[in-house]
Formats: structure tokens, sequence, C-alpha cells
């Protein structure tokens, strides 16, 4: 017999008990739901962290000093950027303080930076300018400023480019309004105001450089800009516990882990409710070959041989385990969308990969829970069958 | 060609031996007609389990066309329920799902038969047995009778050595009985082999030749002088003749076959199992 024939055969029966078929896919349907729709959530989460950490920069080294006997100043940092491997250098100096303007007041975090920061770290202006190497050669008294602080101050729809605000007593003019920025689990630049370094310093009343990024070549890799880095560091404080050194690349390497063994488990777990599902399928296949044993009887006293009953069975549950993993494929990916547009920061998919699991999965499912009545069905005695009332 | 030779067949039923069949031998020749007659408990079904390999003997040998069946294995003996049996059961047997045509098709889908080929071949069989206008009708949109000779022309489409009827008019009125018998009886005279499973005496007076069992044995194996004769070119060239003559003359032969069959009967006992056994049966 041709496995076309078997085919139609197994489809006609599952067809002729439509609620039945439904009820027994139902397993399945959860199942694949469950796996796809957790495994898709973490995936996706994943992605918003690395991004996240994208944004940050990926791949770039943050360095913070320690040491504060030893001072780090800021023609050393910058002369770093000669290190082979090292592409720029952005010293920052970071403070807390409070701005005011037109009466409003708002907490903000201080940062000062060199010109190097946008190619560095990145910056995305709504308005206006950033800060230049002439703002920190002369020490400008100007400011850039995150669109919260611009809120804050001057209210929603005003333009806050060129207008001043109060920072402990001096002025500064806004030459710059940075765009909305996304919320990250590392805060974000919206309530920030960037200075020119050199002014940051005054203001701050620190003349050292505590902290700093260092972008990477774009033919080194990090690891060795990372060597590079931390040899001149040491030839600077003598020992490296006076500074410390962080690679955004390999925090990110160890979020992926732990994001990726969650995916594992959850993925497992969710994959017991799969086997619950192919349970389901057997239970109702062997009450099938029960039902239809007069049905085998007839099939195997006119020709039907072993293989062709076992062929017509195991297809017959491979198309309830399959049929259901599609549907369950088709509502969580029905789901994702929803979340998507509910919270359009989110983008959750099922990915390739995903979905060949989990049909992969529910085909197995459907095979091996289906070869027992499979085998039970072909081994029944033709006489005994048509015996059977 | 149907060879049995000293076949045995023994059931435990609560602990206590039935011997269904207690040594039976018969041989069937090809494009023969032969009626099993037997009560109910006589193991006549027992018998047409093992002729259709649908049950295999305890001890004995049993050939089909020269081939030992216990020899073969249960592939190879599906193969040959494929090819070379077809059955007509009491119970029709038909797949409730499955329409007429979809029923006479399956065994030529087990067989491996192409499309085109097995479209041809079960219009041909659904047109003998006169159905060809009700092919897309599933079988409890047809009468008894109807799905009776679906189930006939299920048997023949796979052009069979031997087709196996087991009680075929046992659960059809009169008028069907007539209609599945005229049509087995044009079969035979197409040179199809054919052996019919009843307790009806007036049915089994249709065959030609008709076998009793009693209590696993066979008790007599008889021959219609009148049939035999005629069982030749006659048939072959005027079918009509038998489905017209046989309603007429079944009683005839069924109370001929009777007075017939006892002189064969040779110890006294067996003479009264007979009396017996007719006796069950009507």
């Amino acid at each position: 017999m041709k496995f076309s024939q078997a085919g139609k055969m197994a489809v006609a029966a599952v067809l002729s008990n439509k609620l039945r078929s439904f009820l027994t896919m139902l397993g399945i349907i959860i199942g694949v739901m469950a796996v796809t729709l957790l495994i898709s959530l973490v995936q996706g989460a994943t992605n918003t962290v690395t991004e996240s950490l994208d944004d940050l920069g990926g791949d770039q080294l943050v360095v913070s000093v320690t040491n504060t006997s030893k001072r780090l100043t800021l023609g050393e940092v910058e002369a770093l950027a000669d290190l082979d491997g090292i592409d720029r250098v952005s010293p920052t100096l970071s403070g807390r303080g409070t701005a005011r303007a037109d009466g409003n007041s708002s907490d903000v975090s201080i940062t000062g930076i060199t010109a190097s920061y946008d190619a560095v770290q990145g910056m995305s202006l709504a308005s206006g300018r950033g800060i230049t190497q002439t703002d920190v050669d002369y020490r400008l008294s100007i400011c850039v400023i995150g669109p919260t602080v611009s809120k804050d101050l001057f209210g929603t729809n005003a333009d806050a480019v060129g207008r001043t605000l109060r920072l402990s007593g001096r002025d500064y003019r806004i030459v710059g309004v940075l765009e909305e920025a996304q919320e990250t689990m590392f805060g974000s630049s919206n309530t920030e105001i960037y200075l020119p370094f050199t002014n940051a310093q005054r203001l701050l009343s620190s003349v050292n450089v505590t902290n700093f990024y260092v972008s990477v070549s774009e033919d080194a890799s990090t690891d060795d800009a990372e060597t590079a880095l931390d040899r001149a560091m040491m030839a600077k404080y003598g020992d490296d516990d006076s500074y410390s050194i962080v690679n955004l690349t390999d925090i990110m390497d160890t979020i992926n882990d732990v994001m990726a063994t969650m995916e594992l488990l959850l993925g497992a777990i969710a994959g017991i409710s799969l086997l619950v599902g192919g349970i389901g399928i057997m239970n109702i296949m062997l009450v099938s070959v029960t039902e239809r044993t007069r049905e085998i009887g007839i099939r195997k006293a006119i020709g039907a041989q072993r293989t062709d009953i076992i062929v017509q069975f195991m297809i017959e549950s491979v198309i309830l385990s399959l049929t259901g993993g599609l549907i369950g494929m088709v509502i969580s990916q029905g789901v994702l969308t929803t979340i998507n547009t509910l919270y359009p920061d989110y983008h959750f998919a099922i990915t390739g990969g995903t979905a060949s699991v989990a049909l992969g999965f529910s085909f197995l499912v459907g095979v091996i829970f289906g070869i027992y009545p499979a085998n039970k069905a072909a081994k029944l005695k033709p006489i005994n069958a048509l015996r059977y009332e | 060609m149907i060879e049995l030779h000293d076949i045995r067949k023994i059931y435990q039923l609560g602990g206590e031996e039935v011997h269904a069949l207690d040594g039976v031998s018969l041989t069937i020749r090809d494009h023969e007609f032969v009626a099993i007659i037997g009560a109910s408990g006589s193991g006549k079904s027992t018998l047409m389990n093992i002729i259709g390999c649908l049950d295999t003997a305890d001890e004995g040998t049993y050939m089909i066309d020269g081939q030992e069946v216990s020899d073969l294995s249960e592939r190879q003996q599906s193969i040959l329920r494929n090819r070379k049996i077809g059955f007509i059961f009491q119970q029709f047997n038909l797949l409730p799902k499955l329409t007429a045509y979809e029923n006479v098709e399956l065994p030529l889908i087990y067989q491996g038969v192409s499309a085109h080929e097995r479209r041809e071949r079960v219009m041909e069989a659904l047109e003998k047995v006169d159905l060809a206008h009700r092919v897309h009708h599933r079988p409890n949109q047809l009468s008894g009778g109807q799905q009776q000779r679906v189930a006939v022309a299920r048997a023949l489409v796979t052009r069979p050595t031997l087709i196996l009827a087991d009680e075929p008019t046992g659960n059809l009125d009169s008028h069907s009985t007539k209609d599945i018998m005229d049509l087995l009886k044009n079969l035979h005279a197409q040179g199809n082999t054919l052996v019919l499973i009843t307790h009806d005496n007036e049915i089994a007076a249709q065959a030609p030749r008709r076998v009793r069992l009693f209590d696993g044995r066979i008790i007599s194996d008889s021959r219609q002088d009148s049939d035999s004769s005629a069982d030749g070119p006659e048939h072959l060239s005027d079918p009509d003749h038998t489905a017209s003559a046989d309603p007429l003359s079944g009683q005839t032969a069924a109370s001929e076959n009777q007075s017939e069959e006892q002189p064969q009967v040779s110890p006294g006992s067996r003479e009264s199992s007979v009396d017996r056994n007719g006796g069950d049966a009507q």
C-alpha cells in the first residue's frame, strides 16, 4: 500500500470524529503553546537586555579608578588612545545636583564629558548640538540636557536650546537637548546634564579622572584592547587593586549564558505539558483501536498487512500531534503579536529554531505515543477482530 | 485448488477440550461450487476461518494451489488472503465510513494496484453486482441486499482463486436472498470457485456439491447429479438458465438432496445425527 493511501485513510479517520480529534489535540496545542511562548518570551527579554547593553556600547571597556591618591589627569587618559587596539577614550566625571530655571527645579545627574563621548558612547540629539573639543578646551559653561530635565524646567513642548539653567550657583547655556531614550535596567540619559569635562571638574571640585570609557578599534578584539589597557594602567599604579576594567562583552556573555539556561529550563518545564499531551494522544489512540477492532479485522481479512495497519494508525497519531503543534504555534504567535502591539518596546517573535524544535517535538510525541497503539492494532488476529462486537 | 488433510482444531473452554474440527479432509477443485452445511457448533465457521487463512489449524495440512499455508509467514498469509481469497460475510463487514466504491477499492489498495486500474476494476465489479448507480453511497444508505452485493463486488474485484461466503444470506429477506444466490451462481457459472457456508438446507441445495459437517467431522459429501451434469459449458454459455430455473427447482432439489444423502451415511448412529442436524437447521 502506498503511503499517500494510508495518509488518506488516516485523515478520514481523524475528520470522522472532529470533536474528539480536537480534544485530543488540545493537550499538544497547550504544550506547544507553552513551549513556544516561554522560549520566545525569554528570547525577547534576552534581546531587550542585550540591546540595552549595546546602547551602552557593546564593544567598550569601562575603567574606574579607585586609588584617589594617585592622580590620573585628563591628558594621561587621552594619551591611552594611542595604545594598540584602542580607538578612542572618553573620560567622564559624574556627580549629582539640582538644576533650576524659571522657578522650576529638577534633580539631575551631572556628567562631565569630552568631545569623544559621542563617538564612544553615542549621543542622539533631538535639537541643538553636542559638546565639542572647543567647549572642553575653553571650559565653557554650556550644557546638553536630557528630555526629562527639559520638561521639568521649561514645560513639555518648549525648546530649551538657547535658554539658561543654574547649577550650584553657576549659569549654563543649553546648547542641545537629547532625544527621549529608552529606559534600561541601567537607567537612562533622560535625567542627565552633560557638561564639558573641564567645566565639570570645577563644578564638582574634582580634578582627577575617576571613570573613562574606551572604545575598541574595529580591527582589534576587545580582549586584546583590555590587555593593552591593563598593562598601561598597571604601569601607572603598580597594583591591580587601584583600578578596575569592566568588559561589557563579558557581562553580555554572562547574561546570555544565564538567559540560555533559563530558556532551557522553562522550555523543559513546558515540555512536560507536551509529554502529557502525548499521553492523551496515546490514550485516545488506544480507545480508537478498541473501537475499531472490527474495522481492523475486516481490513486484515481483505489483505491488509501488519505494516499497513501500523502505518495507518501511526499517521493518524502524527496528524493529531503535528496539527496540534501547528495550532499551538499559531495561537502563541497571536499572543506574542498582541503583546507586541500593546507594548511597542518589546519585539517578541517565534524564531525559526523555536518553531522547528516545537514542531519536531510534537512530531516525536506523535510517533512515540502512536507506536504502542498502532502495534496493538496491527497485532490483532483477524479472526478475533472479526468476532469482536 | 484447495486441499485439506486431517485438519484438527481444539479450543479450551473452561478447562475442557472442544474439538471444533476433528480430522477434516476435503479437496475442492477449481471452478467448483461447494456448500458446507452444518448446524451451529458443527465446526463449519472454524473450517471457513481456516480455509480463509483467518485462523490456523492445530494439526493437519492445508494447501492452496499447492502452497502449504502453515509454512507461510503472517505477512505472506495477508498477501494470500488479499490475492487468492474473496470473503463474503453474513454481517456484510463493509467499512461503515467508506462509500460502496471505496469499500470495493480497499483490497486493491492493499494490493498496490495503480489508481487508474483500480477505477476500472472497481467499476467493473460494481457493474457485475448491478450497483453501478449507487457507487457513492455509504453502507447505511444501502439496503441489506445492496450491502451484500457491495461485499460480493469487494470479494471478486481481486479476481481471487476462491470466493468464500459465510452465511451470505443469513441477514437477508427472501427477495435479497434470491438476488444474492443468483449472483453467486452466476459467478460460479463464470468460472469462479465458490465455497458457501450455511446452516440452511434450502440454500445449500442450490450448490452442486454439498459437504455436511457434524461435531467437527464431515458426515457426508454429495454431488447433485442433475447439477453436476449441467456443471459445464451449458452454464457458461447460458448463465440466465441458472438464475431462472433454480428458485423453482430449489425446493425440489432440497428434498431430493435429503433423500440422496442418507444412503451415503452408513452407520445408523450417524443417520440419526443427520436427522437431528437437519432438524436444528430448520
